[in-house]
């Protein structure tokens, strides 16, 4: 009789489980059997109407409806739960290429810093030791300690920005070596950055350039490891293959001196607009340290070779990106700027 | 230095192209800066001969010409010239073809007769009549006699050649002449040199019969040699001379000026002609007087100083030495009797002059690189072979000649083994031998030492470094083979950055990553920048370094503040379009120093501007990077004159009074001036504090127990700043207040006129223990009670 009625309401219980579409009919329909007022509830509040020995079987009837409807209802909502998730993440889900008109990103350093940076780094890999010096210099680090004759024509009023007699914008950064040389004993292996400056302004002089100088003093270093330091150089800053040539020239600092061409990393050396069809493209000056600079340093000249180098900063960044006029680079405009990142 | 092919050929027999002859001259360490061809600015250009002028049928003011070009070809051309008669030698310029001054002509049809081409004046063909005779620009040029039908006028101009543009090193005067690049060719290509021709005769008359030499100065003018021409009939040139100094660039005169241009081109001597009548019997080489004056060929009058050279008479300067010769002394018209001058000034000296003057010349740049030491006397001979061979003047016996210091070779010791020590390959000495004899330098052998006499003209060779430099760019730099490994490990070198560049480095990364771009600015600027500014007269940063020859003023001084680079690139940038833009620059400022003997002030600055942000946001741009930096920054308002006043503040290190730059917004007035319609936020401080920050991070735990939060909002008058009601907080919050924060600042409706609420969170926790309710509510009572004492009423 009572099993029957437990069974009827178990019935009707799975029924409406069954029928129940999203979680608040789940509730009601918890609270409906299992409630404190629920059905099932009810009948097992009935227990004690009945005699003694019925009531461990009694018990268990309602135990097993209770349990098997608990479980259904687990599962009813669980399957609804996963509906639910299933129609969010289709309602969440985004146009994926999408992006935000605009707002601030991340900015970019300027290419002449990214060159400077490219340079230095493997100078800074082959052991050089990165020195900074004053810009504004006197005349003796600038031009009569690196060898530089007081009639050189590099001394002229429209060669260099004087302050005074004997004070200057420091025409290049050669000068930093002396102050090194001076204060450094061998051996020496440093590469100077910076501003150096010339009275020139045209789309391949600019009055404010940055160079970077190279030094090497050692007991024997020569013309022909100059040439391997800047082939690496070479192949680590434009690529495997690019080659060095030197050309004989002529500074007052080194001796013998040279000027370095690199192959052209446009057309590989077949001749382009970038090498005016020459295959190859100028990019710096080097030698073999004159003795009299070391000597003027305090260097024993017999004892110790120097070898030294001179990059130009906006000259490599030209070739690197194919910029022709080296005033763009001084331009500031941030779509020029933005490009660099 | 332009060097013609065949000026050159006429000293050394060369039979490769111009193009080969470069690359030659390249792998000796010249530079070739270009090679024109003459013959390219005049295309299908021929001499013809007129055999008939008719008047045009159709109008009275053309005329029909038949003209033979050559024996099979008569050409018919259309001609509005009046000059031309039956039988001239013309140019005439066929279909196709082009003119000097760029033109291009085309047969056509001229009122309905056919003209084959057109005759060419003597601009068409880039004369003038000191470059040929008769050339003018309005009327048709006539040939010499002598000239034939059927020439390319290329031919007849001498046109037919290539010019070498060649750079030359400030260490190579000795080949800054095409006898000195024939040296240098013939060195390098194994083909004699051929000597200079010498061929002269003299009369019986004596120099020393006219005139007297004196050398006051022989430090200056280490020789001065003179030769007399009389019966000098002043004229043009031969048409050789007068091609050849086209060719180089210079303006042909008469016979004498341009035999003086001649030697210089090809010798690289520069030489000087006076009037005999005006030397007037002395040469005196001496320094002029003070604010001695001088009209020189320029037409212009100089004033001289004590230190400058000149060539008087007994009275007055007839010349700048190595500059330029003076006006009323050099030849004219009615010169009979020339003296010529051949000296050797020094380089300083004529460079110092020159600059003085602003006058520079052809002389000058030539004195300036260093000149031949023998080449005063081939100069001058070659000079007279020349007048002798033109057959205007007659030669004067005797010279007058200070006696230069008699000059040795130098001879420097050879040791190969060394010499392959600079190079760093190994090169058989003989070998060694043969490349130096080859440029002119031979040995003497003595007690089992070899020297090598350096030839007087290589003044630039010194020492054995100079020799290994000779050797190897004969030898071929490409026989310096790199090394199999990189052997830079002989000995340990550290390398790396130094703290402060690294430092440099992380502040523009940081900035990068926080949208800034950065930008790159002159280190000098215009004066007028602190006007432009408002920079007050008695401010120290109107205390700047003058640059004493600057490119104009607007590069005058040297900066003292990033403020106007920065705002002008802000400035381009908003005209360009681009309007909202963050923007920074590390570079150094200036500032000058009492003592003459010592550095300048230079140090670096940071300077962020922004058109993309309000002085919240901006400010975060400059707090997060001290925080990296864990340097910790404070702001108190400031009176700048170039920010809004009550935008405007100085950035102070934590905890002291240093200031360490400004922060703000830029005032209205000089947004405008930099036409830009928008906020702009700046900061400019001095990094240097950043990079001295010990970043010595140690690790504190974090505590396991909760934190308590508390919000209050007081009321407080308007101009009270935040800072002070949280420093009162900080200082009364007791050891558990970790945080503290303003959320919410507010005026309007709910408060009372002339004051704000300032609403702020409170952060409590200990390390040890979980907080009670009581003892927090006995801390705020207290940051009340203390904040009560500044009028702040909690809201």
């Amino acid at each position: 009789m009572l099993k029957a009625k437990i069974d009827g309401i178990q019935e009707a219980c799975l029924l409406e489980i069954n029928n129940a579409s999203d979680l608040q009919q789940i509730n009601a329909i918890k609270i409906k059997y299992l409630g404190r007022n629920g059905e099932i509830t009810a009948v097992l509040k009935s227990i004690k109407e009945a005699s003694v020995a019925e009531r461990p079987q009694i018990g268990k009837w309602v135990n097993d409806a209770q349990k098997l409807v608990e479980g259904i209802i687990a599962d009813k909502e669980n399957s609804i739960q996963e509906i639910l998730k299933q129609k969010r993440t289709e309602e969440e889900t985004l146009d994926v290429t999408l992006s935000l008109p605009q707002g601030r990103s991340i900015g970019a350093l300027n290419p002449l810093t990214l060159i400077k940076n490219d340079i230095t780094d493997i100078f800074i890999r082959m052991g050089f030791e990165v020195k900074d010096g004053p810009e504004i210099e006197f005349e003796y680090y600038n031009f009569t300690a690196l060898n530089i004759p007081k009639d050189h024509p590099s001394r002229n009023n429209s060669d260099t920005f004087y302050i005074s007699d004997n004070l200057l914008l420091r025409t290049q950064t050669s000068a930093v070596q002396v102050h090194v040389m001076k204060s450094q004993r061998p051996p020496i292996r440093i590469i100077c950055p910076g501003k150096v400056y010339r009275p020139d302004d045209d789309a391949t002089h600019s009055p404010m350039f940055q160079q970077i100088e190279g030094l090497v003093v050692d007991t024997t270093v020569t013309l022909r490891d100059l040439k391997s330091i800047l082939e690496e150089f070479a192949r680590l800053f434009f690529s495997e293959t690019t080659k060095v040539r030197f050309r004989p020239s002529y500074f007052p600092f080194t001796e013998p001196s040279v000027e370095v061409d690199l192959s052209c990393n446009k057309c590989g050396g077949a001749g382009c607009n970038l090498c005016k069809s020459t295959g190859w493209i100028e990019l710096l000056g080097a030698g073999v340290v004159h003795p009299n600079v070391l000597e003027e340093c305090g260097i024993d000249s017999s004892k110790y070779k120097g070898i030294a180098f001179g990059i130009g900063v906006e000259r490599a960044a030209m070739i690197k990106y194919g910029i022709h006029d080296m005033r763009l680079l001084f331009d500031n405009d941030i779509r020029i700027l933005k490009q660099f990142k | 230095m332009l060097v013609p092919m065949n000026w050159l050929k006429e000293f050394v027999n060369i039979t490769i192209s111009p193009e080969a002859l470069s690359e030659v001259l390249v792998s000796r360490g010249f530079e070739i800066e270009g090679i024109h061809y003459l013959n390219e600015s005049i295309v299908n250009v021929f001499s013809c001969k007129i055999l008939e002028i008719k008047e045009h049928p159709n109008t009275n003011a053309l005329h029909v010409c038949k003209v033979l070009v050559n024996d099979n070809k008569i050409k018919q051309i259309v001609t509005n010239s009046n000059t031309l008669n039956v039988d001239d030698i013309v140019p005439v310029a066929l279909d196709s073809s082009k003119l000097a001054t760029g033109t291009v002509i085309k047969a056509s049809e001229i009122r309905s007769i056919k003209s084959d081409g057109m005759f060419c004046s003597g601009a068409d063909l880039g004369l003038t009549s000191d470059d040929y005779p008769g050339a003018s620009a309005d009327s048709i040029l006539k040939f010499e006699t002598g000239v034939d039908p059927g020439i390319n006028v290329n031919e007849i101009l001498g046109l037919n050649d290539a010019v070498l543009d060649i750079g030359i090193t400030a260490n190579r005067g000795d080949a800054n002449s095409i006898y000195g690049i024939a040296r240098e060719v013939s060195s390098a290509l194994k083909i004699d040199l051929k000597p200079l021709l010498i061929n002269y005769n003299e009369t019986v008359d004596h120099i020393s019969n006219h005139i007297t030499l004196k050398n006051e100065e022989p430090k200056l003018c280490s020789r001065y040699v003179a030769k007399l021409v009389k019966n000098v009939r002043i004229e043009r040139s031969p048409r050789l001379v007068i091609e050849r100094l086209r060719a180089v660039g210079i303006k042909p005169i008469n016979n004498i000026v341009d035999i003086t241009n001649y030697i210089l081109i090809e010798l690289g001597q520069p030489m000087h002609a006076f009037d005999l009548k005006r030397v007037n019997g002395n040469i005196v080489v001496r320094c002029a007087e003070d604010q001695e004056r001088i009209k020189a060929l320029d037409g212009k009058e100089y004033q001289l100083k004590t230190n400058h050279l000149v060539i008087a008479n007994a009275h007055d300067p007839m010349a700048i030495a190595g500059v330029m010769g003076g006006a009323d002394y050099s030849i004219s018209n009615d010169t009979t009797d020339i003296i010529l001058e051949s000296a050797a000034f020094a380089k300083d000296s004529v460079r110092q002059t020159s600059q003085d003057l602003g006058l520079r010349s052809e002389s000058s740049a030539r004195f300036e690189k260093g000149i031949d030491y023998y080449s005063q006397m081939a100069g001058i001979e070659r000079a007279l072979t020349l007048i002798t061979g033109q057959k205007i003047g007659d030669v004067a016996f005797g010279v007058l000649d200070t006696q230069p210091i008699p000059l040795y070779e130098r001879e420097i010791e050879f040791l190969p083994k060394t010499i392959c020590n600079i190079l760093g390959i190994t090169i058989p000495a003989k070998k060694m031998l043969t490349i130096l004899n080859g440029f002119g330098f031979v040995q003497r052998e003595c007690d089992n030492q070899i020297f090598i006499k350096v030839p007087l003209y290589r003044d630039d060779v010194t020492n054995l470094h100079d020799l290994a430099e000779e050797i190897i760019r004969a030898y071929g730099y490409d026989k310096l083979v790199k090394s199999k490994k990189l052997d830079l490990n002989r000995f340990a070198v550290l390398g790396g950055k130094s703290s402060e560049q690294t430092s440099i480095e992380k502040i523009k990364s940081i900035l990068v990553s926080n949208g800034c771009y950065e930008i790159l600015t002159y280190s000098f600027t215009s004066p007028k920048t602190f006007e432009l500014l408002n920079i007050p007269q008695d401010d120290s940063l109107r205390r700047v370094i003058k640059i004493k020859n600057p490119l104009g003023e607007d590069y005058s001084v040297m900066r003292t503040t990033l403020m106007h680079g920065m705002l002008k690139s802000l400035s381009t940038n908003y005209q360009r379009g681009n309007k909202a833009v963050r923007l920074f620059e590390i570079a150094k400022v200036y500032a000058p120093v009492d003592c003459e003997q010592s550095y300048p002030i230079e140090k670096n600055h940071l300077i962020i501007g922004s058109t993309d942000d309000d002085f919240y946001t901006f400010k975060k741009v400059l707090t997060e990077l001290c925080e990296l930096f864990k340097f910790g920054i404070a702001f108190r308002k400031a009176n700048i004159s170039y920010l809004h006043p009550g935008r405007a503040a100085y950035v102070i290190k934590e905890g002291t009074d240093d200031i360490i730059g400004v922060f703000g917004e830029i005032s209205e007035d000089i947004a405008d001036k930099f036409n830009i319609a928008k906020r702009i936020y700046v900061t400019e401080i001095d990094p240097a504090f950043l990079i001295d920050t010990k970043n010595d991070i140690t690790y504190k735990p974090i505590s396991k127990y909760p934190a308590v939060e508390r919000d209050f909002a007081v009321v407080v008058k308007k101009e009270v700043e935040s800072k002070t009601i949280l420093d009162i907080v900080n200082a009364s919050g007791g050891e558990y207040l970790i945080n503290t924060y303003v959320f919410d600042v507010y005026t309007g409706n709910q408060v009372e006129e002339g004051y704000k609420s300032i609403a702020f969170n409170m952060v409590f926790q200990s390390t040890t223990r979980t907080l009670n309710d009581t003892e927090i509510t006995d801390t705020t009572k207290n940051i009340l009670k203390n904040l009560a004492n500044i009028g702040a009423v909690l809201r």
